[in-house]
């Protein structure tokens, strides 16, 4: 801690002597060899009887300078190196300000942050742990036991252990400080945040977000699958639907859904792309709309009842 | 009137005179002269004021171990700067009582 702080006050009075530098390079170099050394020399003293950031301390790097070299009866600088500092001493004020401002709010405000947050972390860690347990079931809510907002019972009760286990070894109370406690922070840490990533990737792919579908041809904007789901929730098709979205006028494309989840897209040579429905996943090419219509109609709509002509939707009656 | 300027022209003798108490580094002196009345005295001129005087021979230096971070650098008067000290308290007190009676005789 010492020794880190040694170096940081070292690193200062560094920076310091150098931001100076420029404002002796008129004189000759044994000259400004000297000048360099008394004002190390100085700032070390003043920054260890008083702490502090030199610029704070001793003043700006131009005037104590100035100061410096007529004390010990050099003459002024000459005009052009002066102002050949001047970006230099702009970007060193900046650089000053920014640093100031990080170590004494940024980094303070970030502490403080992640002292508060941590007994979240702890909560979201056990449920991590327990999602990593058991994703699957997670993902599709179906369990031998009762359903509790689509979670198992069971997964919930092992969930809640996870989680009285996880802020007991936050707090410290569970394993005693050493190896055995840092692998079981480090290990369910890493377990629950695969986990996060696994259902985010699973939550992703279920919405379709970065999901892309794109034609040839004549532009066509992709479908949301967002406004699939609220289409399908109006007209109450919760097993599955199809779904006929795109331009009303053009009809270029089909999209089928099942429980809002789309398993694949595509875009292939042919006149519209089709997505694959559930466990089915397949895609198909076809030549026209009404190979369209005739493939939905065929492969898929026998298991999920006729469709349905939404008049602001776009294909089947057309 | 500009009390810095003043100052200027004297600090080598306000320097010697903090020395001729007793040795001393250079913050150290800084400090004695704002406690003495020069507020506005900068580390850079008293430091630089010192290698010069330092350069000339009037003032000797020597590292000794501080406490509260690396060794400081201790100045002691040597004759030539006490010589030095005994021309410029004359000088100084010339020019002040000439100072004096000039703006006592505006004054009357």
């Amino acid at each position: 801690m010492t020794a880190t702080r040694h170096q940081a006050t070292d690193e200062r009075i560094d920076a310091y002597v150098r931001q100076c530098e420029p404002y002796f390079a008129d004189l000759d170099e044994p000259i400004r060899m000297s000048l360099a050394s008394d004002v190390r020399e100085i700032v070390a003293e003043v920054v260890a009887e008083l702490d502090g950031d030199p610029a704070d301390l001793v003043g700006q790097p131009q005037a104590f300078s100035d100061e410096l070299r007529a004390a010990a009866g050099h003459p002024p600088p000459k005009r052009s190196a002066a102002t050949a500092t001047q970006r230099e001493q702009l970007g060193s004020l900046i650089a000053g300000a920014i640093r100031r401002w990080a170590t004494s709010t940024a980094l303070p405000w970030c502490r403080t942050l992640f002292r508060e947050l941590r007994p979240a972390w702890w909560v979201a860690r056990g449920l991590g742990v327990a999602l990593a347990l058991d994703v699957d079931h997670l993902r599709s809510g179906h369990g031998l036991l009762p359903e509790l907002f689509g979670l198992g019972v069971i997964w919930l009760a092992v969930a809640a252990v996870f989680v009285v286990l996880s802020v007991e070894l936050g707090r410290g109370s569970l394993l005693p400080k050493g190896w055995k406690r840092r692998i079981a922070i480090f290990g369910s840490s890493a377990l629950a945040i695969w986990a996060f990533v696994f259902v985010a990737t699973d939550i992703q792919s279920a919405w379709g977000f970065g999901a892309t579908i794109s034609f040839e041809g004549d532009a066509i904007p992709a479908p949301s699958l967002m406004n699939a789901y609220e289409f399908i929730e109006v007209n109450d098709l919760s097993s599955g639907a199809v779904l006929f979205s795109g331009d009303a006028t053009y009809g270029e494309f089909l999209q089928v859904v099942e429980s809002l989840r789309p398993t694949e897209t595509a875009n292939r040579d042919g006149y519209a792309v089709l997505i694959g429905l559930g466990e089915q996943n397949e895609v198909f090419r076809v030549d026209s709309w009404d190979a369209v219509i005739d493939l939905v109609q065929d492969r898929f709509l026998a298991d999920f009842g006729p469709i349905v002509d939404y008049p602001d939707a776009v294909g089947v009656g057309r | 009137m500009d009390s810095t300027q003043l100052l200027k022209g004297v600090l080598d003798v306000a320097v010697l005179a903090t020395l001729q108490r007793g040795d001393s580094y250079g913050y150290a002196i800084v400090t004695q002269l704002r406690e003495a009345g020069h507020e506005r005295v900068g580390e850079a001129s008293v430091y630089g004021t010192l290698r010069r005087l330092a350069d000339d021979g009037a003032v000797s230096s020597y590292s000794a171990p501080s406490a509260s971070g690396p060794n400081r650098k201790y100045y002691s008067l040597t004759p030539h700067g006490t010589e030095q000290l005994h021309d410029g308290t004359k000088t100084w007190r010339h020019f002040a009582e000439t100072m004096h009676y000039l703006l006592q005789e505006n004054q009357r």
